[in-house]
């Protein structure tokens, strides 16, 4: 007998079933009476785009008898390349989740975690619909709030669209995958260019401070990828030098770690600057040409960081400081990069590391920093959401949660949900019960990747437009929605303005309209190999353009059965573009940051205690990850635990603490405790505590056991005064044997 | 005479751990609970080694995947009491699950522990049953199991090339954990066809074989880090 999909819904009896499918549901659904083998070995491959963070890889989709059963990279994209991280690689444990949500639901009381009810969608729809447009008839749609992955696409201009024809301006954006005040920086020094790139692919040596570049930084795949090119493909094997106060993952896989106290970086950072100054080693055609307020910045660092004092700010020797300057000098093109994920390194890091590379002379060229080429402004982080939903006296009346990166807002789970107490509305859109549904009154599941039409405009290391784009792999397996097909149905009900602006009744119908503007750009090309992406990029170079598809709609088949179409050409030393402040120069020391550049306090933790912070985890940064088996089983290459979490503690310092390998301890912070085993570790540095948290589990979700600490439960965090975002949880703690 | 072998390069190498994940998801690893994996019986058919040398500041970490190493000479099958395991003619050792006892002897012999024993019956939730790869069996609880070359995707790129009536070529056989790594530090093919990567890069100067001194002849070729 051949199983059809319908069939097996029906038979499986899924439209009666309880909230989820998940140990609770399951004694309510026959279970699948399907043997494993139940395919005539129909294999067929489909295109899709894995969002399992907003890199937004190509994927090829195997599938037999119309199942997913395997995900590899779409060899076409220029962001996979036929490959994929461990993330992407554990996708379909999404896919065929057990905690996936199976239709639209609701609760009335937001602290019972089973009391979910699962409604139809018109009736959905309906009364969320209404509840918005109580709220915006009353003249408060500024009260109405939303989370937002932090790319760009189609499908959401067609969220934001939504929401500003509603009126609500509280709109946040967050992807976790770069350190969130690096646009602002760079605003401030080069002008409103938005995030820069960094061009790894062409730079002979690389000095990272701190940045996690093989954690999941940036876009995990395209940078492992660059590291096995970067070491063994091409002529000259570059160097790669992390500077760090841990042994990260990162740093494991460097030619040199420098163990930097922690706090330093910024002083690491100008003491490199000082050298080059010192020793007359920076790029003087650039800083002469297209810099202003070098001799401020000269006399400045001149005075502070001279070499006797550079190892009592950092405890690095100034040797090494002399080394590793002329190695930057020398070898070209060298790169710094100083970011963090997530969190802020800080205005003073971000600052120092915009000077160095100016005085590197790499800003806008090859093997260096590489500002958009788009100009797209940065909305608010997490950050200011936590903001207003703590402040008591701002009347938020709506929250809408749309699936994308973790909801990190730096508080403790607990603190947040008395907070959301006051909003009347909480929606999320997840199609899981992740830590956004657990907050919500109301969850219209979107679908999962392979079920829908992804379009997403990722954040590109090269710098440059990449817009994945690839149809539905399969049909929906449960009873869930395209966001777009629900936003859409939602502005139905909410007045001539709000419908027209999102008349676009599914997402096949909003990208056959909007990919004529990419046609219609008459640059770059659809995904092709690597060596079709070099010709056009040199066509361009020239001034040279050729469309390869004669018309509109052959270029539609080629764009979808492809998976997208980018511009790979990167205009290097565009001045005008580049550097677009008002004196047409990369300031070293703009007004505004002034204030702002003073070198930090040190912290030195009293006697009885260790300075802790929080590590991050790429494979399990938020919950649905949690979900994975794949991922829970394959957290750390370094410490290699898995399905716990863990805090890395230094053998001398536990040693002194009476500590054995694997002691669960508990910490004593300034917001409240928390428990963890400890792992000891040569790499991590004597009196500190590194937490690999992740964020704190959701037992009522997890058909497995629950990964995870509520890190801000027990430490805080320190806001940046500039740039008003957080630079990660750390505090002094206290510690005993548990 | 066909050698398959594999060359991994732990210069490119950035303990990612795709290879892991990919080859779970081919092979129908099935994953281990919280204290299974506590006692060390959690099954990866290839995992990333670990070794932290030294003390702070002067800390060097080494990454190395590890997974059968498919020797020419395999202690395992010398072990094995029922016939199991075996090498097949074309290098790769092989394991007949239906004739595994579980006496573990393999497992024991195996100087790089890449034999793992099912001690719990693989089990998933109704949900992720649909995901499993049609073309390699589930193994019942009480056998041994380990990598395999993806010798499946051997099967099926000889079947195609005989039906596309030409020879197979190193394009039809990649198994998933090379064909996923991004930083494509992984090489497979013939050891023994002086036109493939892996036959060139076993010379290179930074080639190496994992405990090559106990004479297992491994045929997985590591390329150590340049400096």
């Amino acid at each position: 007998m051949k199983f059809s999909r319908r069939a097996l819904l029906q038979f499986s009896g899924f439209t009666l079933a309880g909230a989820m499918l998940g140990k609770g549901a399951r004694k309510w659904i026959l279970p699948f009476e399907q043997p494993y083998y139940a395919t005539n070995g129909m294999e067929e491959w489909s295109l899709s785009v894995c969002r399992q963070c907003p890199a937004a890889c190509g994927v090829r989709v195997r599938k037999m008898d119309g199942w997913p059963v395997s995900i590899q990279g779409n060899p076409d994209c220029p962001i996979s390349r036929g490959r994929l991280c461990v993330r992407g690689l554990s996708a379909l444990q999404a896919q065929y989740s057990p905690s996936r949500v199976v239709g639209p639901l609701r609760r009335s009381n937001r602290n019972d975690s089973n009391g979910w009810e699962k409604v139809k969608w018109d009736d959905a729809i309906r009364a969320v619909s209404l509840k918005l447009k109580q709220i915006v008839d009353k003249g408060n749609a500024r009260n109405i709030a939303a989370c937002l992955e932090n790319t760009d696409g189609f499908q959401k201009q067609f969220l934001t669209r939504f929401l500003s024809q509603l009126g609500s301006t509280n709109i946040v954006e967050y992807s976790g995958l770069r350190d969130p005040g690096v646009g602002a920086i760079a605003n401030a020094m080069m002008g409103p260019a938005g995030e820069p790139a960094y061009d790894l692919k062409n730079a002979a040596y690389v000095l990272s401070v701190g940045t996690p570049l093989l954690e999941g930084w940036q876009s995990p795949t395209q940078m492992h990828r660059w590291f096995g090119e970067f070491r063994q493909g091409r002529e000259q094997r570059g160097k790669f030098v992390q500077a760090e106060d841990r042994l990260s993952p990162t740093a494991a896989k460097a030619d040199e770690w420098v163990s930097l106290r922690a706090g330093s970086e910024s002083d690491f950072l100008l003491g490199l600057a000082g050298v080059l100054v010192l020793e007359d080693l920076y790029d003087h055609n650039f800083v002469d040409q297209h810099c202003a307020g070098f001799d401020g910045f000269r006399d400045r660092i001149l005075s502070t960081y001279t070499l006797d004092r550079l190892r009592d700010y950092t405890g690095v020797p100034s040797v090494v400081f002399l080394r590793i300057a002329r190695e930057l000098a020398s070898r070209h093109p060298s790169l710094v990069v100083a970011e963090q994920m997530d969190t802020t390194v800080g205005t003073r890091t971000l600052w120092a590391a915009a000077c160095l590379n100016a005085l590197l002379g790499n800003i806008g060229k090859t093997g260096g920093v590489l500002p958009l080429q788009r100009d797209r402004e940065k909305p608010n982080g997490t950050a200011a959401l936590a903001e207003a939903l703590l402040a008591p006296d701002r009347p938020m009346e709506a929250l809408l949660l749309f699936p994308g990166p973790p909801l990190q807002l730096f508080e403790s789970r607990q603190k947040i949900q008395t907070a959301l107490e006051k909003i009347p509305l909480v929606v999320s859109f997840s199609p899981f019960l992740d830590e956004k549904s657990m907050l919500a009154d109301w969850i219209l599941p979107d679908c999962c990747p392979l079920e829908k039409w992804n379009d997403v405009i990722p954040d590109s290391p090269e710098g440059v437009p990449v817009h994945a784009i690839a149809p539905p792999a399969i049909e929906a397996i449960v009873d869930t929605k395209d966001v777009v097909e629900t936003v859409h149905l939602l502005g139905a009900q909410m007045g001539e303005a709000v419908a027209s602006a999102v008349s676009s009744e599914n997402s096949e119908q909003l990208l056959r309209t909007g990919f004529e503007q990419i046609y219609q750009a008459r640059r770059g090309q659809i995904f092709d190999t690597e060596f079709a992406g070099d010709w056009i990029a040199q066509m361009e170079a020239g001034g040279w353009w050729a469309s390869q598809q004669p018309d509109l709609s052959s270029f539609w088949e080629q764009l979808i059965r492809k998976g997208g179409w980018w511009d790979p050409y990167y205009r290097y030393e565009d001045w005008k573009r580049i550097l677009t402040l008002p004196s047409g120069r990369f300031e070293f020391l703009p007004d505004n940051l002034q204030p702002h550049l003073a070198a930090p306090k040190k912290n030195v933790p009293g006697n009885q205690s260790l300075q802790a912070r929080a590590i991050g985890i790429f494979s399990l940064d938020h919950v649905p990850l949690q979900l994975q088996p794949f991922l829970l089983e394959t957290v750390d290459p370094l410490q290699r635990k898995q399905w716990h979490s863990w805090a890395e503690i230094n053998p001398e310092t536990a040693k002194d603490w009476k500590l054995n390998d694997g002691d669960e301890i508990l910490v004593q912070g300034p917001r409240g405790s928390l428990t963890v085993s400890v792992v000891l570790y040569e790499g991590a540095q004597p009196g500190h505590l590194n937490i690999a948290a992740g964020p704190a589990g959701i037992p009522q979700a997890s058909w497995l056991t629950t990964f995870g600490i509520d890190i801000y439960s027990c430490l805080t965090t320190e806001m940046d005064p500039f740039l008003k975002i957080p630079a990660g949880a750390r505090a002094p703690v206290r510690i005993q044997k548990a | 005479m066909t050698r398959w072998g594999m060359v991994i390069d732990l210069d490119r190498c950035t303990g990612c751990q795709a290879c892991v994940v990919a080859c779970k998801q081919e092979n129908n690893v099935p994953y281990s609970e919280p204290n299974q994996a506590d006692r060390g019986r959690r099954i990866s058919w290839i995992s990333i080694e670990c070794r932290v040398e030294g003390k702070y500041p002067d800390v060097k970490v080494r990454y190395m995947p590890i997974l059968c190493q498919h020797c020419d000479h395999p202690p395992c099958i010398e072990v094995c009491p029922t016939g199991a395991t075996y090498k097949n003619n074309q290098g790769i050792v092989a394991q007949i699950y239906p004739r595994c006892i579980g006496c573990r002897y393999c497992a024991n012999a195996c100087p790089y522990s890449v034999k793992y024993f099912n001690w719990f019956a693989p089990k998933w939730p109704p949900e992720m049953e649909r995901m499993q790869n049609p073309d390699v069996s589930v193994r019942p609880v009480g056998v041994i199991e380990k990598c395999t070359f993806c010798h499946h995707r051997l099967m099926k790129g000889s079947e195609q090339a005989r039906a596309e009536n030409r020879e197979m070529t190193a394009a039809d056989y990649t198994p998933a954990c090379v064909r996923s790594c991004p930083a494509q530090a992984m090489f497979f093919g013939d050891l023994d066809d002086s036109r493939s990567d892996v036959s060139r890069l076993a010379k290179s100067q930074r080639a190496y074989r994992f405990m090559e001194e106990l004479g297992t002849e491994p045929k997985v070729v590591y390329l150590k880090e340049e400096k």
